[in-house]
């Protein structure tokens, strides 16, 4: 069996190293002898989401979303379809907003409930979320302009740092195999654990981790994990 | 007689900062609370230049500061200072009389990007040179996208723009004007076909969003590009490099001067062409300030040569959250081309702010380092974890790879198993932790 990625919009919505999630997935998953295949398409391609076990999207700039987000609402059924089918979905900084109902004004691809709103300043903060698939918390750094309301499917639950608005302690959307969240970046690089569980989706059985491959990545996470949590 | 106040105040403050080796901000920022509008009420010179931008600032101020004065020129300058707006107003205030009046020829400013605005708003400056717009502490700026229009908002139709031509995201305020000078590298030998570095931030037109296309690049996504939908496209360039060599460090301009660089580096010679541009402008001449540029050593120690333990070294200062400033220095090391070891630092990300963001190593193009001359590469500091983990991914082998948490154990290691020349890279938060471990 081959596992195959699509990585969507890799040339523009890219603004924060987000290639390293999937340099550091197909490792992950050749590590593990499972054969991985990684397609990326962009704005001018046609999509067969089908085709695929799981699509990444990362963080753009507010016009590249724009962009990015004329060229998905053509995909919105398939979108829906792939999700209520249990496809994996990892959506990370502003990629996750285009699944709502509307950013601004604008109509969005609407899949879920929330609504995203343009916040004047850039909000950014580094911070500690805590889910309920894994234990261990996910350590990261959020860079928006915006606060994200009526969102019935948060992903974690704030530990430190920022969460999508100031009025609560909730970030993200998890429902079924899609994951979104506004820590930026290569969040998989970061969190071994959080790595550990997308794979595992993607097998879909648990995995005997070997954690000696991953010694310096957890060293890694316990120091940041460590040293945000003293700045509490 | 409230203006004369301020202004001596600011002067006794400013003596006072200096003695005590404080910043340059305090003066004024105590002078702008007492009269916010301080600066429109002292007359200053006709010739202003403001320099802005993500990378190039320092080094261009320095470099026109320094060929206005050999040419004869009183000059003040922000260059010891703070590039806010309350260090420009400091400034200001020490470099005029007790009447007001600034007698200079030229004031030459350098502005912080996020602050150009403000600070433009209590004078007009006749030039305003923005070197480039890059990913930069990103952290802090968000992207350069909105950096773009934080800049934009201080561009009023007066001001003379001197733009890099090569530059797609900062030569869009360009886009449709007149009083605009630019300057740029033409194709050589050196310029590429396709982007060769890890992201490409010129891949679409940043005025339409539609696809950008290319015909060379220099690094990252500088280079000549036009927009097939808006039009927008690079302009030729009324100065430009044609031609450079970075084994020799000759850079031609406008195919008539040869000039002999010191640091031999593709940003040099965009930094000293800006300088060369803007000081034409004002009205020196071509062969009087080529004559300054030739040889021309920069004074910020951003590079510094010393010897370790029979090691010939160097530190590259580059800075952290900005991607095209580590690619630089790994490019002069990897152009070098001699056996070394590279030694890499992260240990805090900035002196001014915390942060624990480390994305921004992924947009570094380590791949470099895979050249046959770099014999070990030595990473360390609190975020050396990071580090490992983006090597892991460039293809270097792991067998050249030391890892050091701990700053003494660093020392150590390139002190006793260095190969060959040494290349310190790492930012000004972190510099001095290696500068001063090296003597003990």
């Amino acid at each position: 069996m081959t596992i195959k990625i699509l990585h969507l919009y890799a040339d523009i919505m890219n603004l924060y190293g987000e290639y390293g999630n999937i340099k550091v997935l197909e490792h992950a998953l050749k590590l593990n002898n499972i054969n991985v295949l990684v397609e990326k398409k962009t704005v001018d391609d046609e999509l067969l989401l089908n085709d695929y076990n799981m699509i990444y999207i990362g963080c753009g700039t507010e016009k590249n979303q724009e962009k990015v987000l004329e060229h998905l609402k053509k995909y919105k059924d398939d979108i829906k379809k792939y999700i209520e089918n249990n496809g994996i979905i990892l959506a990370t900084g502003n990629s996750y907003e285009m699944f709502g109902k509307q950013i601004c004004e604008k109509e969005a691809l609407g899949i879920f409930d929330f609504y995203v709103e343009r916040t004047k300043d850039r909000i950014t903060s580094d911070v500690i979320y805590q889910s309920k698939c894994i234990e261990n918390e996910i350590v990261g750094f959020v860079n928006k302009m915006s606060n994200i309301t009526h969102n019935l499917n948060p992903f974690f639950k704030v530990c430190f740092g920022i969460g999508e608005n100031e009025n609560n302690d909730y970030e993200g959307v998890q429902y079924k195999n899609f994951y979104g969240t506004y820590v930026l970046g290569p969040l998989l690089a970061r969190n071994p654990y959080f790595l550990k569980y997308i794979v595992e989706k993607l097998a879909k059985k648990k995995i005997s981790w070997n954690w000696k491959d991953y010694e310096n990545e957890r060293q890694g996470y316990e120091l940041v994990l460590e040293e945000l949590k003293n700045r509490e | 007689m409230k203006r004369l106040f301020i202004i001596l105040l600011a002067k006794i403050l400013y003596w006072i900062g200096k003695k005590l080796g404080k910043g340059s901000s305090l003066p004024g920022q105590i002078a702008l609370k007492l009269d916010k509008n301080i600066l429109q009420k002292i007359k200053l010179p006709e010739n202003i230049i403001v320099i802005t931008g993500s990378n190039g600032k320092t080094s261009t101020t320095e470099i026109i500061c320094n060929i206005l004065e050999k040419n004869g020129y009183s000059v003040g300058c922000n260059s010891e200072g703070s590039n806010q707006t309350e260090g420009v107003t400091t400034m200001i205030l020490n470099a005029c009389n007790l009447k007001g009046e600034v007698k200079r020829d030229v004031l030459v400013i350098e502005s912080d990007e996020r602050y150009t605005r403000h600070t433009l708003k209590y004078f007009d400056a006749k030039y305003l040179i923005v070197t480039n717009l890059y990913r930069d502490q990103m952290t802090r700026n968000g992207h350069p996208e909105l950096i773009y229009d934080i800049v934009k908002e201080a561009i009023d139709d007066k001001v003379h723009l001197i733009l890099n031509a090569d530059d797609p995201l900062s030569s869009l305020y360009g886009y449709h004007r007149e009083n605009v000078t630019y300057f740029g590298m033409n194709e050589n030998a050196l310029s590429t076909k396709e982007n060769v570095s890890v992201y490409n931030d010129g891949k679409y037109c940043p005025n339409c969003k539609e696809k950008m296309q290319y015909d060379y690049f220099h690094f990252a996504h500088i280079g000549s590009y036009h927009c097939l939908n808006c039009g927008h496209e690079r302009k030729e360039p009324q100065y430009a490099i044609t031609n450079i060599d970075l084994q020799t460090g000759e850079v031609e301009i406008n195919q008539k001067y040869k000039i002999k660089m010191n640091l031999r580096s593709i940003y040099n010679a965009y930094n000293m062409l800006a300088a060369f541009a803007v000081t034409n402008l004002i009205g020196v001449e071509e062969k009087n300030i080529i004559s300054v540029l030739t040889d021309y050593v920069i004074k910020n120690d951003r590079v510094q040569n010393f010897t370790l333990n029979g090691h010939e070294a160097m530190l590259l200062t580059s800075k952290h959250e900005n991607s095209i400033s580590y690619d630089q220095s790994l490019l002069y090391i990897t152009r070098e081309n001699k056996p070394c070891t590279v030694v890499i630092i992260v240990d805090a990300v900035s002196r001014k702010y915390f942060t624990s963001e480390t994305s921004w190593l992924w947009d570094i193009d380590f791949e470099l380092l895979k050249a046959d001359c770099v014999k070990k590469i030595v990473l360390a500091g609190k975020y050396v974890h990071d580090l490992v983990t983006r090597f892991q991914y460039t293809g270097i082998s792991q067998d050249k790879i030391i890892a050091k948490e701990n700053l003494d154990e660093m020392m150590n290691e390139v002190k006793e198993n260095s190969i060959g020349n040494i290349y310190v890279v790492t930012c000004f938060s972190d510099r001095m932790k290696f500068m001063n471990r090296r003597k003990e």
